[in-house]
């Protein structure tokens, strides 16, 4: 699966301003809304399922990473969206590190194997380190649209 | 279980052979490093939603408790327990079966606990969010 293939380009926020883990999931969410990618409706049961699913333990997986995600069946195909802090993110991650790089999965129940294979695509992404470099280094949503089509498209080394 | 023990080609020599006192000792050593163990296991993932990442985090905790090296091998492919970027890429999906193969220091109780993690489902309500 392709990186491209779920990662909703207008809700991607390059400069996330909060150093909440519940702003940062609030402020995905809303995005996810904004572009059209769920129903405004959902968007509070949304940030609800995704923090209850923080509570069973922290989705900040080290590096500076972060994979907050739900099952729900507002939607009918895997949507994800990417924010970026400069300063950092409290997330109780794994390793205890704030994390500079999120993605927001929100998949449909019934539809776990997409869910697996989104996994897959960020965290194969994530282990190249000149992708990760270029992620932090992107200022706008255009840089890391043109960086996730050079990933999907292997021209990263 | 299936535990194998890789056997030092050389400690036949310690025991039998008229070797210098130097060499013998130079023998034993190996022999020591050479006993080794090499566990491994193949377990079935029984969780309805696959293996996702609440599961894939038990699993690197636990690796990350032992020195040995853990691996878990999926088809043709091969990632390092301990760590969860590796563990990610793994896809397994319902019903996939994982070849569990420990190398190193405690190896075995390295593959026992992680093969009861498995048995134990990770102690997870898989109709709950992944």
């Amino acid at each position: 699966m392709k990186l491209t293939d779920f990662v909703v380009a207008d809700a991607i926020l390059p400069n996330l301003s909060v150093d909440t883990k519940e702003g940062a999931i609030r402020a995905m969410v809303a995005g996810l809304k904004d572009s059209g990618s769920i129903p405004a409706e959902e968007e509070e049961g949304i940030v609800a399922a995704v923090l209850k699913r923080e509570e069973l333990g922290s989705t900040g997986i080290g590096n500076g990473v972060a994979v907050p995600h739900t099952k729900h069946p507002s939607v009918d195909r895997l949507v994800a969206t990417i924010a970026l802090s400069k300063d950092g993110v409290d997330f109780a991650s794994l390793d205890g590190e704030t994390v500079h790089i999120l993605f927001l999965l929100v998949s449909p129940p019934d539809r776990p194997g997409d869910h697996l294979r989104g996994l897959e695509s960020i965290s194969r992404h994530l282990r190249n380190q000149n992708f990760c470099n270029f992620l932090t280094q992107a200022n706008t949503s255009e840089q890391i649209v043109d960086l996730l089509n050079e990933a999907d498209g292997d021209e990263l080394e | 279980m299936r535990v194998a023990v890789l056997q030092c080609i050389v400690c036949v020599h310690c025991f039998f052979g008229m070797k210098p006192l130097v060499l013998a000792y130079v023998n034993v050593v190996m022999h020591v490093v050479s006993k080794t163990p090499v566990c491994q296991q193949t377990v079935t993932v029984k969780l309805e939603n696959g293996l996702h990442l609440r599961p894939q985090s038990q699993i690197a905790q636990l690796a990350q408790q032992f020195d040995c090296d853990v691996n878990i091998r999926v088809d043709d492919r091969t990632v390092n327990a301990k760590s969860m970027f590796d563990l990610m890429t793994l896809k397994a999906a319902h019903g996939a079966k994982l070849c569990l193969k420990a190398n190193g220091a405690n190896a075995a109780e390295a593959i026992r606990q992680l093969v009861e993690l498995f048995e134990s489902d990770f102690e997870i309500d898989d109709s709950s969010s992944p």
